[in-house]
């Protein structure tokens, strides 16, 4: 009979310990993960420079190239100059190794890098301002602006302005350049 | 009289150990990261998701100037019927692959997850999101890398 008694009480010290300690359970899983690099950068390349061609202007006129509908060719919008040969909107091309929307501006400088002018090399400048952006045929105009590529897909940006003549103004050819800055 | 009580009281232990595995919560789905496209900053750069405060995208972390399109935090399902089971993710403390150039690792995986443990309501589901700081290495090819990161999820019940 005594034996019996604490053979009891043993098997229920061992259900009162299983029942405080609990259970831990513990499942593994994979769980993967991607990252497709490239180190290739967005290209962009000059198709075409920005041509407002030859004008004759005897009083102050603004020459306008509106980009904001893509590729343009200059019009008199305002003054009495007359524009005898054609010129046409700046194109640049864009690569992008993938689909994204970035960022994109331009600035024009003349030979001696002063801002929003464009200069015949001989101290003779004109003004080149609300320089406009166009791409594709998404509605633009804006700089900076945005550009939505897509990878594997050239995209064209089209950049215009307004330029102004004086009355005065030098006769020659002038020149600036359009830098195209994409950010991303 | 003791000898048939003695057995009973035995029989009852085991059935306690038994049940213990049936209260665990289980693992049911899991949903892959991915850190997207990324046009890479040629001197290396660090790519985070941050998905500690929910799911959550790749972005850039700190001053790296690589561009990342797409991508999302990871996922991690457990159905858990037990209110008070705590449940704790146990991550690797990071994980690499190499291309033979260059080795690429992701880490610093609890700081960017869901913060763990956490004490279940019995209600059934549970998500836990996962994310990571991915870190690469300059001089790499461009490829699609592929990580597989072991996660262990503990079911506590106390």
């Amino acid at each position: 009979m005594k034996v019996e008694f604490k053979f009891c009480f043993l098997t229920m010290i061992t259900v009162l310990c299983l029942a405080a300690s609990g259970t831990v359970y513990a499942a593994s899983t994979t769980i993967s993960a991607t990252a497709t690099v490239s180190t290739a950068t967005i290209t962009l390349t000059p198709v075409q420079n920005l041509d407002f061609g030859t004008i004759v202007a005897a009083t102050d006129s603004n020459i306008l190239i509106d980009a904001t509908g893509g590729a343009a060719a200059p019009s008199v919008d305002s003054g009495t100059a007359t524009i005898t040969v054609a010129g046409n909107a700046g194109e640049i091309s864009v690569d992008s190794p993938v689909t994204a929307t970035v960022d994109v501006d331009y600035a024009i400088e003349d030979s001696v890098s002063n801002s929003d002018q464009i200069d015949d090399g001989g101290g003779n400048s004109m003004v080149l301002t609300a320089a406009s952006m166009y791409q594709n045929s998404n509605t633009g105009g804006s700089n900076p602006g945005q550009l939505s590529l897509t990878a594997g897909v050239t995209s064209q940006l089209y950049v215009g302005g307004v330029l102004q003549i004086n009355a005065a103004q030098a006769a020659g050819t002038y020149t600036g350049t359009v830098t195209v800055t994409v950010n991303y | 009289m003791r000898p048939a009580a003695t057995a009973l009281i035995g029989l009852f232990s085991l059935v306690l150990l038994g049940a213990g595995g049936a209260w665990a919560g289980s693992i049911i789905a899991v949903e892959a990261i991915s850190f997207g496209n990324i046009v890479m900053d040629p001197d290396g750069d660090l790519i985070e998701i941050d998905a500690s405060g929910g799911a959550a995208s790749p972005h850039v972390y700190g001053s790296g100037r690589s561009f990342i399109n797409g991508g999302n935090s990871g996922e991690i399902r457990v159905n858990s019927t037990t209110a008070g089971e705590v449940i704790t993710l146990i991550f690797p403390g990071s994980v690499a692959v190499s291309d033979g150039s260059a080795t690429h690792t992701i880490e610093g995986f609890s700081a960017r997850s869901t913060s763990t443990p956490v004490i279940s309501d019995g209600s059934g589901l549970m998500a836990f999101d996962i994310g990571g700081l991915l870190r690469l290495e300059a001089g790499q090819a461009d490829s699609s890398y592929d990580f597989d990161i072991t996660v262990t999820v503990q079911f506590d019940n106390p």
